[in-house]
């Protein structure tokens, strides 16, 4: 502007140019500028705290151009008193907490369980309350919705009449879509609060159904498992495998396993796990290098992990190996898992606890989301499971069913073979008018004499190979009496058949033909 | 057992018996005619494959009559069911070619085991095997095994077990076949005295011209015909 405003008054003096020029040039005494001065360092700003009381500042206690240094008071506003009352008062109540932890921690477990059953029935309440609540809202919404398009058709038929202003018939749109999202918010708060509730998948349940079971008559306490396979790599080869991984919680016993038991508490630190004994050879040398005293190190879905102790757990058809760590340690490992949504829990009962009374009362105090069993019960489904739904289960029945007719033909060959070569003496029995139910009878014997005789070696052969199957693969082989009885009817059932095929020679023909 | 004492031991009218199937059916025994009276001894003699063997496991119900009447102390054998041919050996004391002891078996125990279908008491069991093997001059053999004992023992044994029974007939099938000249006599000799004694019938299938003596008749078969020779007759 000064420059511009300069050259004019060069360019209109003009006429005059020719005498200046004669004349001494003009003197420049002053010149006026707009600027900002910075300092060389950084501008800290200072605020009092905005707040709804509106603060404002008592006494200042800087003067200009004072040096200060980071922590001092610059300024003391007029809530200062008010504040430090409230800070005091925020202490004492943190001491009470304190006190209050320290008397739950000290014993009264009862009365502990019987709060934690009242804030689940609350909740149960709220979540009853507040589903009951959305569920009105969306009423009266729908109610309101269907009104204001009512409305608005209305509008746009009187509109097009040209009866009112598009003004009017655009606000009376506005209405219904307003009133349309409000019912959208509505319907997805509804979800939210329900989802919370019934199952998300068909095999996990929320925590809340444990706490719930917590507080009826006879159980002494809850505990909630999560499982899952999660990435584990082999810290000597970086291979990624996966590993079975059940979360539990640190504080309880829910585990009978030793190794476990033992190592329960150092898992309430992060990151920590306990790594299975029997677990095959793809996912490292974790147990010898533990035992040898190595700090073992490795990353179990893209976190690092320490491996705190070992316990033994066989693997499964399903499962290879496995890893036992907290709840806390299990989420941060899974991400991809909500907490509070738990594979199994594990409720205990006092010991003088009628079992089938409790499980029945929880039957129907818990809604159909859950499944309560005892732990028989739930190893019998287990059981059921493998052998009714998997192909394992089929392809062991089907081992069965052509051991039992294989042996009937090793034993059929044995008795007829045994039959021909006493022909004659069969034959003269019946020669002396023995009848041929003598003759099957003397068979029958020699069939299950022979069972006995081969059963006793097989047992043991079979013992044996549990034995070693067990050694090869860390698969569970449990050979139980039941087992044995089972085998034993076979073999002499096989045998009885046998018998019966082998004499029939017998029976049909004339003794005089046999000699 | 009830048995009609007024009709012959053993009774055979046109008794015709076939081996094999079909083309290969091969006639053994033609129009068979035979009478043999309660308490008679009866020798059966001809050249091998004569069908003596055939008619006399026929007799001994070991075989199914297929065209014929047979009866046995009245029994009629034609088309009998199987219990009925079952009971009917039981009446009958059969003595084999060979001795058809049971080796794993002490003579004793051998013996018994006639009596295991009979109805008789242990103790009267015991009686009857023993005054048998005394009969058969083996009471201080019983507790060996056949294995153990001489080819005229054995048989012995096996008469023996044929008569404890004490059966309405005997059928004895070449009994001396295995045997020396003075065993084999002494073991006819044994039976024919026993038979004696018991009343019972006996036919006896023989080549052994010397035993010939011991009948009260002798009949002859050939070619599967049933001969009456006079000139075989003592």
């Amino acid at each position: 502007m000064l420059l511009v405003g300069a050259a004019y008054q060069l360019s209109t003096n003009r006429p005059n140019q020719q005498s200046a020029s004669v004349n001494a040039a003009p003197t420049v005494e002053t010149v006026s500028a707009l600027g900002r001065l910075e300092p060389e360092g950084e501008v800290i700003q200072v605020f009092a705290p905005t707040s709804m009381e509106g603060a404002r500042v008592e006494t200042l206690r800087v003067t200009h151009g004072q040096q200060i240094r980071k922590g001092d008071v610059i300024a003391v506003l007029d809530t200062y008193t008010r504040r430090q009352a409230a800070v005091q008062e925020a202490l004492e109540q943190v001491e009470v907490a304190q006190a209050q932890l320290s008397q739950v921690e000290a014993g009264a477990k009862s009365g502990q369980i019987r709060a934690q059953s009242r804030v689940v029935d609350r909740q149960q309440v709220e979540l009853q309350t507040e589903t009951e609540a959305q569920e009105a809202t969306i009423a009266r919404l729908k109610a309101e919705l269907n009104n204001a398009e009512l409305e608005a058709r209305r509008y746009q038929v009187l509109y097009t009449d040209g009866a009112v202003s598009a003004s009017l018939r655009d606000g009376k749109q506005l209405t219904a879509d307003i009133v349309r999202q409000q019912l959208n918010g509505s319907q997805a708060n509804l979800s939210r609060i329900q989802r919370s509730r019934p199952l998300i998948s068909l095999d996990r349940f929320i925590d809340r159904r444990l706490y719930q079971a917590a507080g009826i008559t006879g159980v002494a306490s809850v505990s909630p498992i999560y499982l899952n396979s999660i990435q584990w790599r082999n810290p000597e080869n970086k291979e990624i495998w996966d590993i079975y991984t059940i979360g539990i919680n640190p504080e309880h016993q829910v585990l009978n396993i030793a190794g476990v038991e033992a190592n329960r508490e150092k898992l309430r630190q992060p990151d920590t796990v306990l790594f299975n004994l029997g677990s095959r050879r793809e996912f490292g040398a974790i147990a010898e290098r533990f035992q040898s005293g190595e700090a073992i190190t490795t990353e179990i879905n893209e976190r690092q992990v320490q491996i705190q102790g070992l316990f033994k757990l066989s693997p499964t058809f399903g499962i290879n190996a496995y890893l036992v760590t907290s709840d806390v340690n299990f989420l941060r490992m899974a991400p991809f898992r909500q907490g509070g949504l738990v594979d199994v829990g594990v409720i205990k009962l006092k010991p003088d606890a009628d079992v089938q009374a409790v499980l029945a009362e929880m039957r129907s105090r818990l809604p159909d989301d859950v499944k309560v069993m005892t732990r028989d019960d739930y190893a019998k489904a287990e059981v059921a499971f493998w052998s009714a739904s998997t192909p394992v289960g089929y392809t062991f029945d089907l081992g069965v069913v052509i051991a039992f007719i294989v042996g009937s033909v090793i034993v059929y060959q044995i008795l007829y073979s045994d039959v021909t070569d006493h022909l004659p003496e069969y034959a003269t029995l019946k020669a002396m008018g023995f009848r041929d139910r003598y003759l099957l009878i003397v068979v029958f014997q020699e069939s299950l004499i022979l069972a006995v005789l081969g059963f006793i070696p097989g047992t043991v052969i079979a013992l044996g190979i549990y034995q070693i199957t067990n050694l090869a693969t860390m698969l569970p082989m449990a050979m139980d009496l039941g087992r044995i009885v089972f085998v034993f009817i076979l073999t002499a059932i096989m045998s009885s058949v046998s018998a019966a095929i082998a004499v029939r020679k017998l029976q049909t023909a004339d003794p005089a033909d046999i000699f | 057992m009830v048995t009609n004492l007024s009709k012959p031991a053993i009774s055979i009218a046109n008794l015709n018996h076939y081996y094999g199937q079909g083309s290969l059916k091969k006639q053994v025994l033609f129009d068979i005619n035979l009478q043999i009276n309660r308490g008679e001894i009866i020798i059966m003699t001809g050249p091998s494959g004569s069908g003596k063997t055939t008619l006399l496991t026929l007799m001994g119900s070991l075989r199914s009559i297929q065209e014929g009447n047979l009866s046995i102390l009245g029994q009629e054998l034609l088309d009998a069911s199987k219990e009925q041919m079952t009971l009917a050996r039981r009446n009958i004391g059969y003595i084999f070619q060979a001795h058809n002891l049971l080796n794993f078996l002490t003579a004793y125990q051998n013996i018994e085991m006639a009596l295991e279908i009979q109805e008789v008491t242990a103790a009267e069991a015991d009686t009857r095997i023993r005054t048998i093997l005394d009969a058969v001059g083996l009471e201080h053999r019983m507790d060996y095994y056949p294995s153990d004992l001489s080819g005229g023992q054995k048989q012995r044994v096996a008469i023996a077990r044929a008569l404890v029974s004490q059966p309405k007939i005997i059928l004895a099938d070449e009994p001396t076949a295995a045997l020396d000249k003075k065993s084999g006599r002494d073991v006819v000799e044994i039976m024919e005295k026993l038979a004696r004694e018991q009343g019972c019938t006996i036919l006896l299938v023989t080549h052994d011209n010397r035993i010939l003596d011991l009948a009260d008749r002798i009949i002859y078969m050939e070619d599967g015909y049933l001969v009456n020779r006079s000139d075989v007759a003592v």
